[in-house]
């Protein structure tokens, strides 16, 4: 999962209604009855940064920890283009070695 | 009707051919088919055969051993002359080994409405396997050259023009599924996973489209996954990595197995090495997730080596240039706390720079945030260097844990250091709470009330803060400034019972040592003032009614003292407990002999009483206890606590219910009456069996026996999952609560080796 500062969209000085904002802002445009796995993780972003404590004890302790390989690969694959798989690559790939 | 013309054992059997063909042992598989048809050749047993040729088939096919291939053919073709199904199969294997006359002749065999186009369809697969325009029968030639100029189309990326090529092949044609497949790799290709599934989803499994899109078709479809073996979906991702040979991605998975495991990092360093600048030029916003991810894995399985190679591949961490706070996370996860605080210390030496890309406030906190955590922790390991073999039994188990552990830092230095985060701090109010605690478990009382005051001017809503004023103020029995504060208390939070019941007792402290002094007149006051709160609970309305009846007794009130008394007979049934605070307030008030010959006579007829219940004894010894504690004492006070453990040492189980009994046990256990406990607890375990909470007061009155020998431990283990599995099976709610007491139980005994099992066995 991104940085909550990155899910959010604010920089990392932003204040606390600055932040606030922004949430309300995100929570409009992605309204939890319709797109609840978005709003969830809008939600937990915004839990990582909504006062002085909460963002201070991310920055501090929280720094990489919702961060997973898996997440990562997964937005990678997103991202990459698709390869055009021709139909000799198919029927090598199909074809067990001798 | 069958044969017999083998002992039974050498019989083929359906479970022999399976083993067969599991090992690839085709030429068995194939020959126990036959005999078993041969041998009984009922509908299942033929069926079986043509599963079996086929797949046997297929297997020859894809070692290249052509003759096998037609001989295992030709054995079958002898049933299709009387059997439509076997005319369709030997059709079908015909048709997959290309003999296409063949494949007809026998399709014209079959009645059976599908082998048309089963057939059709194999033979397409053949053809499109092969990938060339001849020789092709007649009929199929559209159909291919579309298919081959339509793939050529979508490998070249003309997507509309493969699909209008595809036009031409109809519901009906033997290339449909080749269709299918097309448009689901179009599909694919565009991130289109609903409708690369969609499509894929209607292929045939049995034939070759489904093969060949079912690995690409699997690493996007979750549901097509779930059926699979987990062999099978390491070898499908492992092809659809192959076939997407995207190098980001592979390295990644690369990647995978050697993150999260405590092993050394030595090989993901080689793949990092290598994935990190192919992902910073490619995704830049990644390649810093990436980085972070990689800095949590140092601090969870490196060795300081590793903090090296990190800033060797990835640079500066921003945040933490110096990898100070890398290597404190890494020390305080293996509970190297002493090096954990000196690198926090150095990082927040780091922190009040300040670094640029911190605002000031947020780098304040986050001082504040690392004093506060060092402080913390020192005084946790000061606290068990200090430990005392005989305070605290409240908490035995915790008291273990801390034991195992080692000191640093003088009490000074902590204090300072809560002292430190306060001033970073002002307004926030956790290290000011733990300075003042601090300062109150080193007896300055003053400094500490003086901390908080200053800074409830500022906030006067901190709860925690007030709680921990009013903890001291009872602890001081200075009752009049706990009375306030739990005043303030309850005006933050008027609905909170708990906090109701705390006024109310202090109300009744404060009451009492009133009447103790002979202010009884102050003591009628505060109880008057208290009177709302004290209506709202028998057990405190009923010390009320003690003390005003005795104040009214002593100051010649008759008739008010005897009204009182009459109100307290009306509010319980419990025969010994308003008896006994009546005969104890009448020492207090130091009554004379004649005023209070009547209250000392019931509390003896009382005492005298050997049936009395769980509950009455239970809340009596609670009162007696807390009267020992608030040093309200009284001639005859241990008199008084020996005749109740004994009454309670005569309670049988079958005097009280179980939630009496375990209110009963827990109180004497929380005032140190281990002995009695030990004997209450000892007679209720047998009586009810299946109550968690009597296992676990008996594990932890073993415990506090201190008795470090492997029979004990052995003994406190086994009553801990005890009530382990009693809980786990209890349908009382409040039983589930008492997990995590168990669990950090069982964490702080550990098992102990024993050297006479390792010796002489287990018996």
């Amino acid at each position: 999962m991104p940085d909550a500062y990155t899910t959010l969209g604010v920089p990392p000085d932003a204040t606390d209604d600055a932040i606030r904002k922004r949430y309300l802002e995100l929570v409009k445009q992605y309204p939890p009855e319709q797109q609840p796995e978005m709003f969830a993780k809008i939600r937990e972003a915004y839990d990582a940064l909504k006062d002085l404590d909460a963002r201070t004890m991310h920055r501090l302790f929280g720094y990489g920890k919702s961060e997973t390989l898996e997440s990562i690969i997964e937005e990678a694959a997103c991202r990459t283009s698709r390869r055009r798989i021709g139909l000799n690559t198919l029927v090598s790939a199909a074809t067990p070695p001798r | 009707m069958a044969k017999i013309i083998e002992p039974s054992y050498h019989l083929p059997t359906a479970g022999r051919i399976a083993a067969a063909l599991a090992r690839k042992d085709y030429v068995e598989a194939n020959a126990d088919a036959g005999k078993l048809v041969e041998l009984n050749p009922s509908v299942e047993n033929h069926a079986l055969y043509r599963r079996t040729v086929s797949t046997v088939v297929d297997g020859f096919m894809a070692t290249g051993k052509v003759k096998a291939v037609t001989d295992a053919i030709r054995g079958v073709e002898k049933f299709a002359a009387n059997s439509p199904e076997w005319a369709e199969e030997v059709a079908v294997l015909y048709a997959k080994i290309g003999e296409f006359a063949k494949a007809k002749q026998f399709a014209t065999l079959s009645t059976l409405p599908t082998t048309a186009a089963k057939v059709g369809g194999y033979i397409a697969d053949l053809l499109v396997r092969r990938n060339r325009p001849e020789p092709v029968p007649e009929d199929y030639r559209v159909g291919l050259h579309a298919i081959l100029n339509a793939f050529k189309q979508y490998e070249a990326g003309q997507d509309d023009a493969a699909k209008a090529t595809l036009q031409v092949i109809g519901l009906q044609s033997p290339f449909l599924e080749w269709k299918l497949t097309l448009r689901g790799l179009m599909a694919y290709t565009a991130n289109d996973d609903a409708r690369a599934i969609e499509n894929w989803q209607r292929l045939s499994p049995t034939r070759l489209p489904a093969k060949f899109v079912s690995s690409l078709h699997s690493s996007i479809d979750a549901s097509q996954r779930t059926g699979q073996t987990a062999e099978d979906q390491k070898r499908l991702a492992k092809a659809s990595d192959h076939l997407s040979n995207n190098p980001i991605i592979k390295l990644l998975k690369e990647l995978q197995p050697y993150l999260g495991r405590d092993m050394p990092m030595t090989s993901a360093w080689r793949i990092v090495r290598q994935l990190y600048p192919l992902l910073k030029t490619a995704h830049p916003d990644l390649a810093s997730r990436f980085a972070a991810c990689m800095y949590v894995a140092v601090i969870n399985q490196g060795q300081p080596k590793d903090a090296q190679t990190l800033s060797s591949i990835f640079g500066t961490y921003a945040d933490d240039p110096h990898m100070h706070r890398l290597d404190a996370m890494a020390c305080d996860l293996r509970s190297i706390d002493q090096e954990a605080n000196e690198y926090w210390l150095k990082y927040e030496s780091w922190l009040a720079g300040p670094p640029k890309t911190w605002p000031d406030e947020v780098a304040k906190r986050a001082r504040a945030m690392i004093l506060l955590k060092m402080g913390t922790q020192s005084q946790k390991m000061l606290e068990n260097d200090e430990y005392d073999e005989e305070s605290d039994l409240y908490g035995p188990f915790e008291q273990l844990l801390r034991r195992q552990k080692k000191g640093v830092l003088s009490e000074k230095t902590i204090e300072d250091l809560f002292a430190r985060s306060a001033a970073l701090a002002p307004d926030w109010a956790e290290p000011t709470v733990t300075w003042v605690e601090q300062l109150l478990d080193d007896e300055k009382y003053d400094k500490a009330k003086s901390v908080a005051e200053k800074f409830l001017e500022r906030h006067p809503d901190t709860l925690p803060l007030l709680e921990v004023l009013h903890e001291m103020h009872t602890e001081q029995l200075q009752l009049a400034e706990a009375l306030a504060v739990s005043k303030r208390l309850l005006a933050i939070n008027p609905l909170d019972s708990e906090l109701q019941i705390q006024l109310g007792d202090d109300t009744l402290n404060l009451a009492r040592s009133e009447m103790i002094a002979g202010n009884y007149e102050a003591a009628e006051a505060v109880l008057v003032d208290g009177a709302s709160i004290l209506r709202t609970n028998t057990y405190l309305r009923l010390h009320q009614l003690s003390i005003e009846s005795t104040i009214a007794r002593k100051t010649k009130r008759i008739e008010l003292a005897n009204e009182r008394m009459q109100n307290i007979a009306d509010l319980t049934a419990f025969k010994l407990f308003p008896m006994y605070i009546l005969a104890v307030d009448a020492t207090f008030a130091k009554l004379k002999p004649a005023d209070r010959k009547d209250a000392d006579s019931r509390l003896a007829i009382a005492l005298a009483d050997k049936r009395l219940k769980p509950a009455d004894l239970s809340i009596t010894f609670t009162v007696w206890s807390r009267l020992s504690e608030l040093k309200f004492e009284y001639r005859g006070q241990k008199t008084h606590g020996t005749k109740l453990l004994a009454l309670i040492q005569l309670l049988l189980p079958a005097d009280g219910t179980e939630e009496e009994f375990e209110q009963l046990v827990n109180t004497l256990f929380q005032s140190k009456s281990f002995k009695v406990a030990k004997i209450v607890v000892g007679k209720l375990q047998r009586f009810f069996p299946s109550n968690p909470v009597f296992a676990l007061v008996a594990a932890k009155l073993l415990l506090s026996e201190k008795k470090s020998t492997y029979q004990n431990q052995n003994k406190v283990r086994s009553l801990l999952n005890l009530a382990k599995e009693l809980i786990r099976t209890s349908k009382n709610p409040e039983h589930q609560l008492l997990l995590d007491d168990v669990e950090e139980g069982l964490r702080a005994v550990p098992e102990l080796f024993n050297p006479f099992e390792f010796i002489f066995g287990g018996r």
